[in-house]
């Protein structure tokens, strides 16, 4: 009992990691039905930027630990925010009116682009995230165990998530972003600044996946230039699990897909847990392509 | 537009491909390793410990007047890279004799390239039997892993008074795997019980799920002969999750990166390896300064035994006025008795060196010595 | 059909010369195709014969992806697995099921172990394609392809993670030139003939070709068929030119190297994917020398660039749709 117990723990963990990063990716596609492959990346930048930032502030200021623990994330999110950015601009703007295909090629170029930047730029070896957080472990009984850290990193994605879904339905920018994942073209005709509001829901969507990577970084401390593409690409199966574009969809897949994900690993054979992501997707695809909560579309003639 | 340009590129492509330089004063050695990726200390140490060797050869005149260089190649830590480093080395470089790799997998994936082209090959660290079995033109300066399997078994039941034992081994290393089952020949002759046997991937970072298993089976200690990165991550996550059994290990542990992943999650842990810098013996402590003063750090095995397969090489090029690579193969295979940082070398029939093995404990962010095992 | 004759023939009889001077002299009729290397690298560089060798199989795989993405629209990015199986099946069958056997034997086992294993897997995919298209079939076909590796990496009779090793070394440039040509000859035929036209037709506008009468499940499934045997069959000339198999080479970045041949040649155009393939082998390999000037890997950097400015700056690639004259359907 206590073995499955522990197993669930660690999979919500692994699953609130996965949500962060697949609110990003739902996001962006909700805005533009662009599959953001560089999302991965967003998110493994923001891991560095949040390692560099660590190494900043420690070699020139002795601050408490919870400012410094601060300053990481918000580095971070800033990094990760910048880097996406930069994709929108000068990838994805340009081919605004082309064919889905070219895009999404574009999107895998800039992807792997910021991958080998990466090994450049940061060396292809992998590095250490420091502890930013002091780590408490208590017991569960059954012999199961939880942390510090798993606790917060359920609790922020938990509280990212409820303030997105507050943003999209409560506030006119959220109005706005709706009425452009509509029909962009309506939405610049009555007067929606099309360029901005898609920029805005970039680096909302990347400053997640920045938070995540700092809190990928705590969980699992080993971070090098390639690791964004596994978690990138389960994250994306997690939001078409829960239904692409909802975003409390993303954060349930994403949950479902990290619980499973470590069962598998757990009582299966490890060497499969990646395998688990593309069978849901496939399965999910072939089934209920709409996901969990989202709605079905008509395809007209 | 696009076509010229692809054209001038093209073109560009293939002049550069051409080009090459050639040197008649110098002898070429090869050096492939896995200069980046999760096992880069061993293949920047390893090339140190050989840049050592050449430069104090050179310094002492050369091989027959002629400079000693070196072409080391990374492979990343990839297979696929490690063939190609070698076929790069011998047909493009045309290297008198390839030193590497130190991980069996990628030992095993460059060997059959040296065989088939009859040039020389010393692995300085490669433990899996199979590397040598590849033909008569490999060779390795270190022990095998039968040998190594049982030190640690031994260990575990004799001085540490262990019986339940639980595996965790790398599925991706040839080097893992091997270990790992002749560990379990040893130990379980000894009467011991293996408890459980995990797998994981090298480049994994979540072990949870099979620490997880672990933990519902009274163990008395974790097997984990696996590479530096994971067995650091491996036992961070143990304590974690509330593990706190004594960790034991292989050669595979022996980086300085090690305790920088692993902190204080590896209290409690033990390991086999070739060399302890903590050895007395006056030509060891003479290789640690000079190593010193040369990269400003303290040599790990890796380094210690890239220098001896080096001075290996180089008496064996010492003893032929004319390079030929069959006679320099047969020069190689005569070593005996040779005095090394890593302890007295012999090649033996299969070309393998019996040499003792040393039982290193991790306390105090070094690596202590416990005991020695001989063959 | 004409046009074709005259090709094959001219081939063939170059082929024939070829082999002539290449077996000493002699007619040894096998020895073009299975005559061990050593032969070729009298008359050339090992590196070289070795880029030549990877060229041809980097044309059959870019070719074969030209006739599912470019021609009949389907955009999958599932290549590698493919190759995967077809690599694997052949140095299975050849390593398991006839290692004491001349290289003919296991030639034939080999590659229709390696196309039947791939076709079948093939198969089994375009039945996913019923339902999808667009981004989401990139996306199943990425995700299948990954499946498969895994897969592979778990079986540990061929390797596992460690990787197959001592596969047989058999092909040479010979074999691969012939197969070469032959997927691209097949692969013409194929476009210009009433199912080629099918296939344009549903890239075009699926909806009216239904419409017309063509079963777009019927061609959309040959297409699948016949370019995972193609692919299958690259990994078999592969498998036996390499010796060494690693499930990492096969990875979702193996599928995106493939389409950025057909991409930078030109996505509809089967001359635009031969040249493609010939321009992303060469250019890795020059960058090299420049790698080792700089010590630092700008290859596949280099790469991924080249992909972002070729989408933004001329999207249909070198050719477009344009073919060279003895390609052409006229």
């Amino acid at each position: 009992m206590g073995e499955l117990l522990q197993h669930t723990v660690n999979g919500l963990a692994l699953g609130s990691i996965y949500a962060l990063v697949a609110l990003g990716y739902t996001m962006v596609f909700g805005v533009l039905s662009l599959i953001n492959f560089a999302h991965g990346e967003i998110f493994m930048m923001g891991a560095f930027a949040g390692l560099y930032t660590h190494r900043y502030v420690m070699s020139h200021f002795a601050a408490p630990q919870w400012i410094l623990s601060l300053l990481v994330l918000v580095g971070a999110m800033l990094g990760s925010a910048i880097v996406g950015l930069i994709i929108e601009k000068f990838a994805y703007r340009p081919l605004r009116k082309s064919p889905r295909i070219n895009i999404l090629i574009t999107a895998i170029g800039a992807s792997l682009f910021l991958q080998y930047g990466g090994q450049l730029v940061f060396g292809a070896s992998p590095q250490f995230f420091p502890d930013i957080f002091t780590k408490t472990t208590f017991n569960l009984g059954g012999g199961a165990t939880i942390d510090s850290n798993q606790i917060l990193i359920f609790i922020v994605a938990i509280v990212l998530m409820a303030m997105l879904q507050f943003l999209v339905f409560k506030t006119q920018f959220g109005r706005a972003m709706r009425a452009i994942s509509h029909s962009l073209e309506t939405s610049s005709v009555i007067g929606i600044n099309v360029n901005k509001i898609i920029m805005i829901t970039f680096i909302i969507g990347s400053s997640l996946a920045g938070a995540a990577g700092v809190l990928y970084g705590v969980a699992y401390p080993k971070i090098d230039p390639i690791m964004g593409l596994m978690p990138g690409l389960k994250a994306f199966v997690a939001a078409v699990l829960g239904g692409i574009g909802n975003i409390t969809g993303a954060v349930i897949g994403a949950l479902i897909l990290g619980l499973s994900e470590t069962y598998v690993a757990g009582y299966l054979s490890s060497t499969y847990r990646d395998a688990l992501a593309f069978i849901i997707l496939i399965l999910v695809l072939l089934l209920r392509p709409s996901g969990i909560l989202g709605t079905k579309k008509i395809e007209k003639v | 537009m696009l076509r010229k340009l692809m054209g001038a590129f093209v073109l560009t492509s293939l002049v550069l491909v051409g080009c090459s330089k050639k040197d008649d004063n110098v002898i070429l050695i090869g050096n492939f390793g896995s200069m980046t990726g999760s096992e880069a200390t061993f293949g920047t140490s390893t090339r140190d410990g050989i840049l050592l060797a050449l430069e104090e050869a050179n310094n002492e005149g050369g091989v027959n007047g002629k400079r000693l260089e070196l072409k080391a190649y990374d492979n990343q830590g990839k297979p696929e890279e490690a063939r190609l480093n070698v076929e790069k080395l011998i047909n493009e470089d045309k290297v008198v004799a390839v030193l590497g790799e130190v991980a069996s997998t990628r030992s095993l994936a460059g060997a059959p390239v040296a065989q088939q082209n009859k040039v020389p090959m010393i692995t300085p660290s490669s433990t899996n039997p199979e590397v040598t079995k590849k033909g008569d033109y490999i060779f390795r300066t270190c022990f095998i892993d039968p040998f190594q399997g049982k030190v640690m078994a031994t260990f575990a039941v004799n001085t540490l008074k262990f019986k339940k034992a639980a595996i965790l081994r790398d599925s991706k290393s040839d080097y893992s795997m091997g270990l790992a089952n002749f560990f379990t020949d040893t130990f379980t002759s000894l009467g011991g019980v293996i408890v459980a046997d995990e797998k994981y991937v090298s480049g994994d970072v979540d072990f949870k799920a099979q620490l997880t298993s672990l933990k519902s089976k009274k163990v008395d200690f974790i097997y984990i002969p696996g590479y530096y990165t994971e067995v650091g991550l491996i036992a961070r996550q143990a304590r974690d999750l509330g593990l706190n059994q004594p960790l034991l290990g292989g050669d595979g542990w022996d980086s300085p990166k090690l305790v920088e992943i692993g902190g204080a999650a590896l209290k409690d842990a033990y390991f086999s390896n070739h060399y302890t810098a903590e050895d007395p013996r006056p030509e060891v402590q003479k290789f640690i300064e000079n190593y010193k003063k040369k990269f400003n750090i303290v040599p790990d095995g890796l380094a210690a035994a890239g220098y001896d397969a080096a001075k290996i090489l180089i008496n064996a090029l010492k003893t032929l006025p004319i390079i030929d690579m069959a006679k320099l193969r047969d020069a190689i295979a005569a070593t005996r008795d040779y005095l090394g940082v890593t302890g007295k070398i012999t090649l033996n029939a299969n070309r393998d060196a019996e040499k003792s093995a040393v039982v290193l404990k991790v306390a105090d962010g070094t690596f202590k010595y416990v005991e020695t095992v001989n063959p | 059909m004409k046009k074709t004759a005259i090709v094959l023939l001219v081939f063939v009889i170059l082929g024939l010369i070829l082999n002539y001077i290449l077996g000493g002299f002699s007619f040894n009729t096998l020895t073009l195709f299975f005559q061990k290397p050593d032969r070729f690298q009298s008359l050339l560089n090992p590196y070289y014969y070795s880029i030549l060798i990877l060229m041809g199989i980097n044309i059959i795989l870019s070719v074969s992806l030209c006739l599912i993405n470019g021609l009949t629209g389907m955009f999958t990015m599932g290549h590698a697995g493919f190759m995967a199986i077809g690599a694997y099946c052949s140095a299975s069958v050849v390593m398991f099921l006839f290692p004491n056997s001349n290289s003919f034997v296991q030639m034939s086992m080999g590659m229709l172990a390696a196309g039947l294993g791939a076709g079948f897997f093939g198969l089994i995919l375009s039945f996913s394609v019923l339902r999808l298209s667009g981004d989401y079939l990139g996306m199943v076909t990425l995700g299948f392809g990954e499946i498969i590796r895994i897969a592979i990496l778990n079986i540990d009779k061929v390797g596992g993670a460690r990787g197959m090793t001592d596969v047989p070394q058999f092909v040479n440039l010979g074999g691969v030139f012939f197969w070469s040509l032959f997927t691209v000859l097949v692969i013409k035929h194929l476009r210009d003939s009433r199912y080629g036209r099918a296939m344009i037709a549903i890239k075009e506008n699926e909806m009216a070709a239904t419409f017309m009468g063509i079963s777009s499940f019927q061609v959309k499934v040959k297409s699948f068929v016949l370019s995972s045997f193609f692919a299958g069959i690259a990994g078999s000339l592969f498998a036996h030119s390499q010796g060494y198999l690693s499930t990492q080479t096969f990875s979702f970045v193996k599928s995106f190297e493939v389409i950025a041949m057909n991409v930078l040649g030109g996505l509809g155009s089967i001359s635009g994917s031969i040249i493609g393939a010939v321009v992303l082998t060469i250019l890795p390999e020059g960058l090299r020398k420049v790698q080792d000037f700089i010590g630092v890997d700008i290859r596949m950097l280099i790469y991924a660039l080249s992909i972002i400015l070729i989408m933004i700056l001329r999207p249909q690639g070198m050719m477009g749709t344009k073919e060279w004259k003895w390609l052409s359907s006229k």
